[in-house]
């Protein structure tokens, strides 16, 4: 919200820098987020009285004036038309220096000597445009210094009000808490008006008891037809409210002035005398000031006079009734309405206005009356208005009494941690309106809203004494630390991993396009934007778009992961689900001068598969597989991952493999299918894995247990196995675990070719036994019939040849 | 006998001294040594002197011989020194080229700067929990004495799922959850995604923060200011700071803290809007309507609360301009943290 310093300085006294005061204000809990300097670049105006006017001889265009400033006759040239003989307009002397740094200086203009120029409002950086010279109303003295005479020169300040200081919502509000952090007095609001009694009778019925708190009206009559004056032009456009005729000025002035919101009713238009707050009808319709039409409905409130709608109560008045440049008797609404109605009636209508904002945090019931009369004294005081005393003055049972709240110095001292006198305490909050008397604080009325509990006061207390004088204690109180939640120790683990082997981490949104989201479970119903509308279910689509931005920026052999949220549905409530998902496009090695190096895939089925493995083996699982024709839908659900009919196709077929702890599926990984990665725009191989850490984090790691080893050599028997290739080695592997001798220590693949000469169907696996015994050297003969008989056992089970 | 012993020992000697690679040492010891040498030809005559003089020859035989295998070892020990010198005199490389690149990953600097702080704290124990980013109306707001028509709610652009849930738009559900489920004394901290429908340089959609909560007893201001001092200057150094007055309607007092701005030193500059001063926190006493909405009495427990923005620093930390950066996760970006 804006403030003019100069309207500030009406109330209160500021002799330090802007800068000090902002510090001040800030400190105060007033942030100011800018600083605007109004007119601080002008010098040298004066008010001039045209003297005479005549043709330039060399241009049709152009007039010679002679203008007075009182003491000097200046010739200026100008190309204005508005003017004429005896006009007084803002005057340029040579020297002068108007808006933007423009300067003025002695000159010719088509050969006749020119030594100023006239100003108009734009040129005094008022204004954005204006329609000629400002003609300056007749009363102006001439030669006077315009620029401090009009008050061009001011500084805003656009102070972020907090939102429970509706309070401070007004050049008296502000000035208010500023005169008690300044430590300096307020100034009062002059009023002063000579009433009438009230020459009609006004009735007031109030069906929105809870809306409406308090409602005034009154007659002015006889407003004669003024000008607005400078000063409070000024003020207006400075905090940014435009002007529009005398009448709507001087209510727009109390508004921003008080913070009470005033509305004036054309009374010649008001042909009526029952004024009622009320429901507004189903589908009733109004025109407001700002020519718009209104639908309302029946949660607003209208003001209607003789039962006609002529505003939307808080929020804007109405056309019929609005005030033009020819209204000279007016009937003056002061109100007080609800906060919470009044937001919901701003949403509605998407309308926020300078009276809304202000009900919107609240205003000061007792204000009402105040401004009521402020605006009365100026219409007097400007424009000779007879004031009537107040027709109507309706205030809600209990509305206004006092408010007060139960304290004690000591939980106020201990709350802040502080030692504090009862005067350190007593002090601020007196200098601020509250009233302290036996244990209890009554709250000034404009502060009723937001002080409801002690702790209040002890912020009050703070906020005026500041935050300096508060040691600095950390709490010693020793709260043992729970076990480290096994979700969290497992991400650092696999994170740990991932970094140590190549993957960069990265973070991205949980809301992604409908367009690659498996299903629509959980959507945001106003998102920015559609393509982040929809609640992800996994991390994947978020890795395939930054793979896509990298890959479009030369940025290849991507390992990518993250430790993020999938969210489902189940039961209908949200669920999440912590997975770790990764993927791998290009070299493992990335571009490498050394050959061998460069030749090794990282997009590829074993080298992923070797890193889960290894990386399970770090976290002290034992990684095992499950084939897609094995795993089971329910097994699928449980671990929350999709199933295979919603995901089909993202995978190239033969190469998605299921992974399982203790026959638990935990995860999955696999090559991404070509016709899959379209929808990112990605043409590299992508290979990818998605570990559910919330599953992983129910399963137990033993303890390991130190198993003595063989102190006697090894010895190794080979065997190749020609095998047909729809035989999956892991039917191999498996048979041998259940069928080894004790002394087979370990198995491993030395070769694995496919070849012609052994029939395209076939492919030959070479294997490897390990024998040992833990007690003795073995003899080759017990070393070839424990080999012999394992051969011919795995040969006959699945009916093999070896070569 | 004596003299053909001493004759093949000065042959042998000097045909061992004159070896030149390896594999002629070991003709030559074949030669010297070996079965038809002319050594071995004197081992068999031995039988035909007399049998008196035989212990003595055969000592001297053997001391031949012994020195003899010595000579050798040695040569041979001294050829394949300079053997292996010269071979790998030829095996040389131009030790300059580049090592090998072992990938090694990066930990993304928003994850980074959690794990510094949580650590920090960690260290004057605050143990690390974790919340839900999905929250009903009453965890997000009602709670938190955000009342369903109060002001600040406009400081929070919600966004609203199908369902009758928010993304939270703040960390501080979790204090509810957390008091919810256990009784004081507590002392956690929460980080955690966050959620608002704003969208610019410095406002990103989604954000991190972390809430900080502390309830016992007795707690003041003081405890409060202290805890944030010491954290703030863990991170940066020692810094300046300042607590302003502010408003929060889940504590009471509130305030905000700001850091003297690390790029311009308190001169003023366009990251500090030239003020001098980032706000970094917002914290202050936990208002006593929170403690009722989770049904602990307000006059037998008091505590202290704040919300730190990850992303901001971060931002001051790493010297980042543009929030989106962190999102984007370019790798150029990724790699330089």
């Amino acid at each position: 919200m804006k403030f003019s310093l100069n309207w500030l300085k009406e109330y209160v006294n500021i002799s330090i820098t802007t800068d000090e005061l902002v510090n001040k204000l800030v400190m105060a809990g007033h942030e100011v987020e800018e600083i605007i300097e109004l007119g601080h670049e002008l010098k040298n105006v004066v008010t001039g009285k045209i003297l005479s006017i005549e043709k330039h001889p060399d241009a049709d265009k152009l007039v010679i004036t002679q203008i007075s400033d009182g003491t000097t006759e200046h010739q200026i040239v100008t190309g204005a038309n508005n003017i004429s003989v005896g006009d007084i307009v803002p005057v340029a002397i040579p020297g002068a220096v108007l808006h933007k740094g423009f300067k003025i200086k002695a000159s010719k203009l088509r050969g006749v000597p020119s030594n100023g120029m006239l100003c108009s409002e734009t040129e005094l950086g008022l204004t954005e445009s204006s329609n000629g010279i400002w003609i300056l109303d007749k009363e102006i003295p001439v030669g006077v210094d315009f620029i401090s005479y009009a008050s061009l020169r001011d500084t805003i300040l656009d102070v972020s009000i907090l939102p429970n200081r509706g309070d401070c919502q007004s050049i008296y509000g502000l000035a208010r808490d500023l005169s008690v952090v300044l430590n300096t007095p307020l100034k009062k609001l002059e009023i002063s008006v000579n009433l009438t009694e009230a020459s009609s009778t006004l009735s007031f019925s109030n069906e929105g008891k809870e809306f409406c708190d308090r409602y005034t009206g009154r007659i002015i009559r006889n407003i004669k037809p003024t000008e607005t004056p400078l000063k409070i032009k000024r003020f207006l456009q400075g905090m940014g409210v435009g002007t529009i005729n005398f009448v709507v000025d001087i209510t727009n002035y109390v508004l921003l002035e008080t913070g009470q919101p005033l509305h004036a009713f054309d009374f010649s238009h008001v042909n009526g005398y029952d004024v009622s707050c009320k429901q507004a009808n189903s589908k009733e319709k109004i025109k407001g000031l700002d020519s718009k039409t209104y639908e309302l409905n029946t949660e607003d409130y209208v003001i209607a006079i003789d039962g006609k709608a002529q505003a939307i109560a808080g929020l804007i008045g109405g056309d019929e009734s609005s005030v033009k440049e020819s209204t000279s008797d007016i009937f003056l609404e002061a109100a007080n309405f609800r906060s919470a109605p009044i937001r919901k009636a701003q949403q509605r209508h998407g309308l926020r206005t300078e009276s809304s904002i202000r009900f919107e945090k609240g205003t000061d019931v007792e204000a009402v009356e105040r401004a009521s009369a402020r605006a009365a004294h100026l219409y007097q005081k400007y424009a000779g208005a007879v004031v009537e005393s107040l027709a109507i003055d309706y205030k809600k049972e209990g509305v206004g009494s006092s408010s007060s709240i139960k304290f004690s110095y000591r939980d106020i001292t201990q709350l802040i941690g502080l030692n504090l006198s009862n005067q350190d305490i007593d002090n601020p909050l007196r200098q601020l309106g509250f009233e302290i008397e036996n244990g209890r604080v009554f709250v000034p009325s404009w502060r009723v809203n937001d002080c409801v509990d002690w702790p209040c006061l002890a912020e009050e207390v703070l906020r005026i004494n500041g935050f300096d004088g508060v040691p600095e204690v950390l709490p010693l109180e020793t709260v043992v630390p729970s076990k480290k939640e096994r979700k969290r120790e497992l991400r650092d683990l696999m994170s740990n991993f991932m970094i140590s082997n190549g993957f960069n981490q990265v973070v991205s949104f949980p809301m992604i396009s409908p367009k690659v989201a498996v299903n629509q479970d959980l959507v945001i119903k106003n998102p920015i934007s559609s393509e982040e509308s929809v609640m992800r279910a996994d991390i994947r689509p978020e890795l395939l778009r930054i793979a896509e931005h990298n890959l479009k920026r030369q940025q290849e052999h991507l390992k990518l992961f993250e430790v993020g949220k999938g969210f489902s549905l189940v039961d209908n409530q949200p669920k999440d689900t912590v997975f770790c998902e990764g993927i791998c496009t290009g070299a493992l090695f990335g571009k490498s001068y050394q050959k061998d190096v460069a030749k090794i895939k990282g997009d590829d089925y074993f080298v992923l598969k070797g890193y889960l493995v290894t990386c399970f083996k770090h976290i002290g699982f034992n990684l095992e597989f499950l084939s897609v024709e094995e795993a089971k839908e329910e097994e699928l659900k449980e671990a929350s991952l999709k199933n295979k009919g919603d995901d089909s196709g993202a995978y190239i077929p033969g190469k998605h493999t299921y992974l399982t702890v203790n026959k638990k599926v935990v995860g999955e990984f696999g090559i991404l299918h070509p016709n899959f990665l379209d929808t990112y725009d990605i043409s590299d191989q992508v290979s990818y894995f998605k570990l559910n850490i919330t599953i992983l984090s129910k399963l137990n790691v033993e303890i390991a247990k130190y198993r003595p080893f063989s102190k006697f050599p090894s010895t190794r028997r080979d065997i190749a196995l020609v095998i047909p290739k729809t035989l999956a080695y892991d039917k191999i592997e498996r048979f041998v675990e259940t069928n080894k001798p004790r002394t087979l220590k370990k198995t491993f693949i030395f070769d694995v070719f496919e070849s012609d000469k052994i029939g395209s169907d076939n492919r030959s696996i070479g294997l490897a036994f390990v024998y040992q015994n833990d007690k003795k050297t073995l003899e080759d003969k017990d070393v070839n019939r424990a080999h012999d008989k394992l051969s011919e056992r795995l040969l006959k089970e699945f009916n093999l040849s070896s070569r | 006998m004596k003299t053909q012993l001493e004759s093949i020992q000065k042959i042998s000697h000097d045909s061992i001294l004159g070896a030149k690679t390896s594999i002629d040492l070991d003709l030559i010891k074949s030669k010297t040594l070996g079965k038809n040498s002319d050594f071995n030809g004197l081992m068999k005559l031995l039988s035909t002197i007399p049998k008196e003089e035989r212990p003595e020859m055969g000592k001297l035989i053997n001391a031949v011989k012994k020195e003899l295998e010595a000579q050798i070892n040695e040569k041979q020990k001294d050829l394949l020194k300079s053997e292996r010198e010269s071979s790998l005199a030829n095996q040389t490389i131009d030790s300059s080229l580049p090592g090998i690149e072992f990938p090694i990953g990066t930990k993304h600097p928003i994850i980074q700067t959690i794990e510094r702080i949580t650590e920090i704290l960690g260290r004057i124990g605050f143990d690390t929990k974790e919340g839900t980013e999905i929250e009903t109306d009453f965890y997000n707001f009602e709670a938190l004495n955000i009342k369903e028509d109060h002001p600040a709610r406009d400081m929070h652009d919600t966004f609203y799922l199908n369902t009758d849930h928010v993304l939270r738009t703040h960390t501080s559900p979790a204090q509810i959850h957390e008091m919810e489920t256990n009784s004081p004394p507590i002392k956690i901290i929460v980080p955690g995604q966050v959620f608002r429908c704003d969208s610019d340089v410095t406002h990103s959609p989604v954000f991190h923060q972390i809430e900080g909560l502390y309830v016992n007893k007795k707690v003041s201001f003081a405890e409060l200011k202290g805890t944030l001092s010491f954290f703030i200057n863990e991170l940066f150094g020692s810094t300046p700071i300042r607590f302003r007055p502010s408003y929060f309607p889940f504590t009471e007092p509130s305030s905000e803290i700001d850091v003297q701005c690390v790029m311009c030193q308190g001169k003023g500059c366009n990251v500090c809007s030239h003020t001098g001063w980032l706000e970094i926190l917002g914290a202050g006493m936990v208002n006593r309507e929170v403690f009722k909405s989770v049904g602990y009495n307000p006059d037998e427990v008091q505590g202290f609360a704040f919300g730190v923005g990850v992303e901001r620093i971060a931002m001051l930390m790493h010297g980042i301009n543009d929030i989106r950066l962190f999102y984007e996760n370019d790798r150029r970006f990724l790699e330089q943290f």
